[in-house]
């Protein structure tokens, strides 16, 4: 309060200062498009730029004659005349800029949506008071991909894994991304973290996207990587239609793609109005090639499975977007955006699993599922923006936002079952494995005259750690070797029976019901900004992970035999792997066909008895921690001011204070004798609260129009996500055998951040960029992979959470993207675009010797695009390359000693590196017609994790090339 | 007062020893799941060794069909093998319990009114077997010990409890989890932590308030060992295992076998009826439990009578178990796989205190050398000794410390050219 009363005193003293003097603003626009970013200054001295909706405006201005000189790059230069009355205010009103070299009569490839060209981003990433990019509508149609985080992959520093965006290379976690300025809730399957999956949100319902490095005090102080803001289609500014309408191949499901998205905007006759609605449509057959390898302890590599899996789906995506803009007098405006999208995922998938070790025996697991994967997500925003005065503007926006991700309803959820993932597994006999080397319990050389570990065990060994250097399975070719342990004979279906029938569930959504945020502005002089606001927001979220399970009636019991069902080859065409010399052609058993599959519990009902994961179920202390719900109130204020204490020096900063109190509940396990299992569950509860002073300041010089200096300081902050803070009891994932145990105590992550960068623009031809950061990160949280006797759960990896020591990440990151103009002819159609951001960070691990690289960093992330545009003709090709990195830490600590086991990282668990390559060709056939094609993930480079090093890896997909042939149709 | 009592208990200690006819027979059978021999030999495990040096033991069990729980379990608790039970894996797929139900059904065909109780962590084995004959079955949270062993002591306060099965499924999981090992941390403190439960069962066994009138015969045995993180195969390793009888009425000894009988699952080793004849399988089990549960209404010709009536495969042990003529056979050592990972002529002493037999634990090095072994008082007068006499075990040296008046004492071990002394403190019962 105290601070307020000063501030309306500094406020109210300057207003009377100002007094003999006059305003000046106005509206800058190319054509209806108001242009942002425009720099308009008076006589060539003091100056400003437009906002977003093209508004500039100069305080204090003397009474007089004064010229405003406007410049925008890529576009003439203009000196506007003006007459300054004392205590008026000049509207100039509509000021209009051309383009240079602007080319009337041929015919553009104009992108889907005309609104927000290049040159548009071109100028708010010069202009802006802190170091960003902008990426056009424009540039966004023009993209070789259709799917939100495929597109934004093009962007300088942007790395997308498991369609998370993070900048820099850093943690995926670091970096925000928001939608419209609001941070959208999440609820995915599996992810638990706070960052948005846009999977569900397709780019064709983008405006334009604002990627931040570095922050000022009016934004969300939690991000260490940087902010990225997704803007859905705004209101147009003339009479809009879109249409885009494709269709398309899957290499790898060998299925078709289709997609369409329409736009619709118009403007009221007495332009007060605005509004556009959006929509589209995506369904896409898709298909997965995953071998999966899980190796056994934590004292060797031997193999524990291996998996082969054969997913198809279709996913259908549906997105619709309206915004709508009410101007009810120059000064008063209202904005409202609604969005929602639904992404359904109808998902069957086989897997053949050799099991060396296995609690029920040595055996081959065979599996069928099916599973509808719902994902949904709504909401909406109201924003106003108010000019109270010349110098005093106050912006509101209230906001609710709601997610969440189920399982749909399948026919296998018959008799009143869940609905869930439906896995139908079969087993084969006990098997004998004959691929075993005989090891010491620690994977070396066997030594029977060892006296502390005399004893051989047989294991089963990649290549690369047959302790005896004689060769073994490549991990690209792993063969089991077996035969039945009673000697009979190959295995048919007919050995094969049913093992069980079980389903996971998961109902899980998070919600925001109310987002609240005002800012004000006011302006002191031409030299001097101040402004001040403040945010709420709630979120309350829940997961529940459950498990269903059938087994055989014990009464009736008899074997049910895969050969008495309705079967169908598992790999019809014989190319599964074919990256890798299909090395399992001839060496799968049938599976079941989609109809046996969705029938099969209806019909056996009599044979199978349900086991709902509840408390008369003895693996219910299992899912005990499976199921939390929380709540989160973020309250945030800050106090800034812009300076200006030349025309080329720029100072931005200020303070920002996050508050964050969080309340989370869960369950832990608990005696209680008149429990059928004699234990229970016990709610418990956490409420922790932590405060996060945020000061920032952004230096912007200018030693010419064409150039900038950045320099910048910031503290931000990172919050752990909610599975990371859970309390009570682990939460399990089944199908990795593991238990994930929240640790309430994690501490936020706070980093101070040093970024320094020039920037010299070409025009609307391009730009190069080079920059410097330093970021010194206390309290990283990262995700450790260990063995832990006192929390009583085994044969299983457990997982945790912890905060390293201080840590750092710095980098080097360059940009040059240009059109290449100045060559002769056809030449000059060309233009490239490349970037590349190298880090290098370390960390101190508790419990390790020496400091390591800092998990999900990225030592190197690359992009490179060559583009040719000319005539008719439109056409790009994109590379994208991240470097591998840790993810996760194998922090096994001998039960005995209590140390550290492994040192190194060779039981870590690493992101291999991925590179993609990208293809897109688009030719005008008239002002209102394109056709393009599209080819996507052209090299087929699997997604990889592996354990240590590439050659032994956990987890690799292959997804094969996708492409599109499409129209685009526009007013 | 004390003196009274004290007086009461010695002759309830003398009835105890032979008034054996009279006292109700009752059975309590405890299961640890995936324990190999000769990790259970090198693991901390106090209370089983206490029963070993003052029972019934033998590390020569072996496995005769699917060495995967729900086979191995059927087996035992049936007493027939999987080709009349129908069980050969854990989803218990085409049992046949109906025909060849568990050992309480069989045990209360002859005396009806018995009551019988199971205690599992592993849910299968409630929810898959039926025709059990148990009143009560009760499970608990898989792994967890703790809870098993306070269920089985809450029964055991039942005085009409006439037959218990506690199992305990940790040390398995233990094992695929990590390594089923005598080198892994993990699987050891598994096998101590499920001994410590183990010790407070027998406490609350001993604490029934009836307890001299009741002839307890307690069976404690493994399912299957392990190879690796699995098992299931047909190795040593996961066969060739162990179990152990204690009781007022069963005698100290070793039972030794010194070949393996085969296997039904192994063409190239099939079962050998006369091996198997005298050697002790999982089978056997329940059929030693229902002779010792109706040994008061049948005798020994009624018993084999019922045996083929019930088509029964295993053999009852139970004279060999009540029978303390028969020495202690020590020409075989036991089966172990191969040396611990104690520390060279680090001995252990367990029972310690010890009411009188205890085990001397170390490792003497290789090869068939002497061993002999002395127990000073706190004087350092020498008051007993055994040996020199060839080294039986590399491990172990068993001492009957019971002629010794209580106090504390050093035993003193020389192996070959290793020497270690370690203190020992005698109380009698």
């Amino acid at each position: 309060m105290k601070y307020g009363f000063t501030i309306a005193l500094m406020i109210g003293g300057s207003v009377t200062l100002m007094a003999q003097k006059g305003n000046v603003k106005g509206i800058i626009r190319d054509g209806a498009e108001v242009l942002p970013g425009v720099s308009v200054s008076l006589d060539g001295k003091e100056g400003t730029t437009t906002d977003i909706d093209g508004i500039f405006q100069l305080v204090g201005v003397d009474t007089g004659k004064h010229v405003l000189k406007i410049t925008y790059i890529g576009y003439n230069a203009l000196e506007y005349p003006v007459m300054v009355l004392q205590d008026q205010t000049v509207n100039t009103a509509d000021i209009q800029l051309k383009e240079n070299g602007h080319q009337i009569d041929e015919v553009k490839i104009v992108g889907n949506y005309r609104q927000g060209g290049k040159a548009k981003s071109i100028n708010m990433t010069h202009i802006s008071d802190k170091t960003l990019t902008v990426l056009s509508s424009e540039l966004i149609s023009k993209s070789p991909a259709k799917a939100t985080a495929l597109v934004i992959r093009q962007a300088p520093g942007v790395t997308v894994r498991d369609n998370k965006i993070s900048l820099r290379g850093t943690p995926a976690e670091w970096t925000t991304s928001l939608l419209n300025g609001d941070w959208m809730p999440t609820a995915d399957e599996k992810d638990a973290s706070r960052v948005f999956n846009f999977e569900v949100f397709p780019s064709s319902l983008i405006d334009y996207i604002v990627i931040n490095r570095t922050v000022t005090p009016d934004m969300e102080g939690d991000n260490i990587g940087g902010v990225i803001d997704f803007i859905s289609k705004e209101p147009v500014a003339e009479k809009t239609f879109n249409l885009d309408i494709s269709s398309g191949y899957d290499a790898l499901s060998n299925k078709p793609l289709y997609s369409g998205s329409f736009l619709w905007g118009n403007v009221s006759h007495n332009n007060k109005f605005s509004y556009t609605v959006s929509g589209s449509y995506n369904g896409e057959n898709y298909g997965k090639d995953a071998p999966s390898v899980a190796y056994g302890t934590n004292y060797n590599h031997s193999l524990a499975r291996l998996q082969l899996d054969r997913v198809r789906g279709l996913r259908q995506t549906f997105g619709l977007t309206a915004a709508a803009r009410y101007q009810f007098t120059d000064n008063f405006k209202l904005d409202a955006k609604i969005l929602g999208g639904r992404m359904i995922e109808d998902e069957y998938r086989n897997r053949t699993s050799y099991n060396w070790s296995d609690g029920s025996g040595a055996r081959i697991r065979l599996q069928n599922s099916r599973g509808i994967y719902d994902h949904e997500l709504y909401g909406g925003a109201l924003n106003a923006s108010w000019n109270v005065s010349e110098k005093l503007k106050i912006e509101g926006h209230v906001a609710s936002y709601y997610n969440r991700f189920q399982f749909g309803k399948t026919p296998q959820a018959a008799n009143g079952a869940p609905n869930g993932n439906y896995t139908i597994e079969y087993v084969s006999p006990l098997l004998q494995y004959n691929d075993m080397i005989k090891t010491n319990f620690f994977g070396g050389p066997y030594d029977p005259n060892n006296s502390v570990d005399p004893n051989a065990y047989g294991y089963k060994m990649l290549d690369i750690d047959n302790p005896y250097g004689t060769g073994g399975d490549h991990y690209n070719n792993i063969q089991p070797v077996y035969q039945q342990i009673d000697g009979s004979g190959p295995l048919t279906a007919s050995d094969y029976y049913l093992s069980s029938v079980f389903a996971d569930m998961n109902v899980t959504k998070e919600r925001d019901p109310v987002v609240g945020k005002m800012d004000i502005t006011y302006t002191t002089s031409n030299q001097l900004k101040f402004k001040a606001g403040f945010k709420y927001r709630r979120k309350e979220g829940e997961r529940n992970i459950s498990f269903y399970e059938y087994r055989l009636n014990p009464v009736t019991s008899p074997k049910i035999y895969l050969s008495d069902q309705q079967t169908t080859a598992f790999d019809p065409g014989n190319n599964y792997l074919r990256e890798w010399g299909s090395p399992y052609k001839g060496t799968f058993q049938p599976v079941l066909t989609k109809s046996e599959m969705n029938n099969f519990i209806g019909q056996h009902s009599a044979d199978l008895v349900a086991f709902p994961m509840d408390i008369n179920n003895n693996l219910f202390n299992q899912w005990l921690g499976s199921t939390y719900a929380y709540t989160e109130n973020v309250a945030a204020g800050y106090l800034m001011s812009e300076w200006k204490p030349s025309y080329n020096l720029t100072l931005t900063g200020g303070l920002r204070v996050e508050h964050t109190s969080l309340q989370q509940s869960s369950d832990t396990i608990v005696t209680d004798e008149n429990a059928p299992l004699g234990v229970n569950a016990s709610p418990v509860h956490i409420d922790r609260t932590y405060t996060a002073l945020l000061p920032s300041l952004n230096v912007l010089y200018q030693p010419d129009l064409k150039s900038n200096v950045r320099f910048a300081i910031s503290r931000t902050f990172h919050r752990p996500n909610f599975e990371q803070t859970k309390p009570g009891y682990a939460l399990y994932v089944r199908d990795q055998f593991l238990y994930v145990f929240g640790n309430p105590d994690l501490k936020p992550t706070y980093s101070l951040n040093f970024d320094l960068n020039y920037q010299h623009f070409w025009g609307t031809k391009g730009m190069f960029s080079a920059g410097v950061y330093y970021k010194h990160v206390t309290d990283h949280i990262f995700k450790t992979n260990q063995i832990d006797e006192s929390q009583s759960v085994a044969g299983y990896t457990l997982k945790g959470y912890a905060n390293a020591r201080s840590s750092y990440v710095s980098g080097v990151e360059v940009l040059v993207d240009r059109k290449l103009d100045f060559l002769p002819g056809f030449w000059n159609g060309f233009g490239i675009s490349a970037n590349a951001s190298w880090s290098y960070s370390r960390m101190q691990v508790p419990g390790r010797s020496k400091s390591q690289p800092l998990t999900d960093q990225t030592p190197l992330t690359a992009n490179a695009s060559i583009s040719y545009e000319k005539g008719r003709v439109s056409t790009c090709v994109a590379l994208n390359y991240t470097g591998a990195f840790s993810t996760e830490l194998n922090l096994f600590s001998d039960p005995n000693t209590h140390e550290v086991v492994h040192d190194n990282t060779d039981y870590d668990i690493f992101m291999a590196a991925q590179y993609s390559l990208d293809y897109q060709f688009s030719f005008a056939v008239s002002h209102h017609f394109d056709c393009y094609i599209l080819a996507n993930n052209i090299l087929n480079t699997p997604y990889r994790t592996y354990i240590g090093v590439p050659d032994r890896p956990q987890l690799t997909e292959y997804y094969r090339q996708r492409f599109y042939a499409g129209i685009k149709f526009h007013l | 007062m004390k003196k009274l009592i004290l007086a009461t208990l010695a002759v309830v200690a003398l009835t105890t020893q032979f008034a054996s006819a009279s006292q109700k027979k009752k059975v309590m059978i405890i299961g640890m799941d995936g324990v190999r021999s000769d990790a259970l030999q090198a693991a901390s495990t106090p209370n089983i060794d206490e029963l070993i040096a003052t029972g019934f033991y033998t590390y020569d069990s072996w496995h005769l069909g699917y060495t995967v729980s729900g086979p191995s379990w059927s087996a035992m608790f049936t007493g027939v093998w999987h080709q009349k039970n129908g069980v050969t894996d854990n989803s218990y797929a085409g049992s046949n319990f109906g025909q060849y139900p568990y050992y309480p059904h069989r045990a209360k065909e002859v005396k009806p009114n018995l009551y019988a109780v199971q205690i599992v962590d592993w849910a299968p084995m409630s929810t898959q077997v039926t025709n059990e004959g148990f009143d009560q079955k009760i499970v608990r949270t898989e792994n967890d010990v703790t809870a098993v062993a306070n269920a089985a002591i809450t029964q055991l306060q039942n005085a009409n409890l006439d037959a218990i099965t506690v199992y305990f499924a940790k040390v398995d999981n233990m094992g695929h989890g990590s390594g089923f090992s005598p080198s892994n941390p993990i699987y050891m403190a598994a096998i101590h932590e499920v001994d410590s439960a183990i010790g407070r069962v027998m406490a609350a066994l001993h604490a029934r308030p009836n307890y001299a009138n009741e002839d307890w015969l307690v069976l404690i045995c493994t399912d299957h060992g392990g190879v690796g993180t699995s098992h299931g195969g047909n190795s040593d390793n996961e066969r060739h295992i162990w179990w152990i009888g204690s009781g007022n009425n069963v005698s100290r000894k070793q039972l030794v076998a010194l070949q393996d009988p085969g296997s039904y699952l192994m063409p190239a080793n099939p079962v050998n009826p006369v091996l198997l004849a005298k050697t002790p399988v999982q089978s056997d089990i329940a059929v030693t439990a229902i002779h010792h549960l109706l040994s008061d209404d049948l005798d020994s010709a009624g018993f084999a009578q019922k045996r083929q009536q019930w088509d029964l495969d295993g053999k009852s042990w139970l004279d060999s178990l009540r029978t303390t003529s028969d020495p202690v056979d020590t020409s075989h050592p036991p089966t172990a796989i191969g040396k611990t990972n104690l520390p060279s002529m680090d001995i252990k002493v367990y029972p310690n205190p010890s009411s009188g037999w205890t085990s001397l634990w170390f490792d003497g090095g290789k090869g068939n050398k002497e061993v002999s072994c002395q127990v000073y008082d706190v004087t350092g007068k020498l008051v007993l000794q055994a040996g020199p006499s060839a080294m039986v075990s590399q491990y172990r040296m068993n001492v009957d410390l019971s002629p010794l008046p209580a106090g504390q004492y050093f035993v003193r071990i020389y192996a070959d050219d290793k020497i270690a002394t370690k203190p020992v403190i005698l109380h009698h019962q």
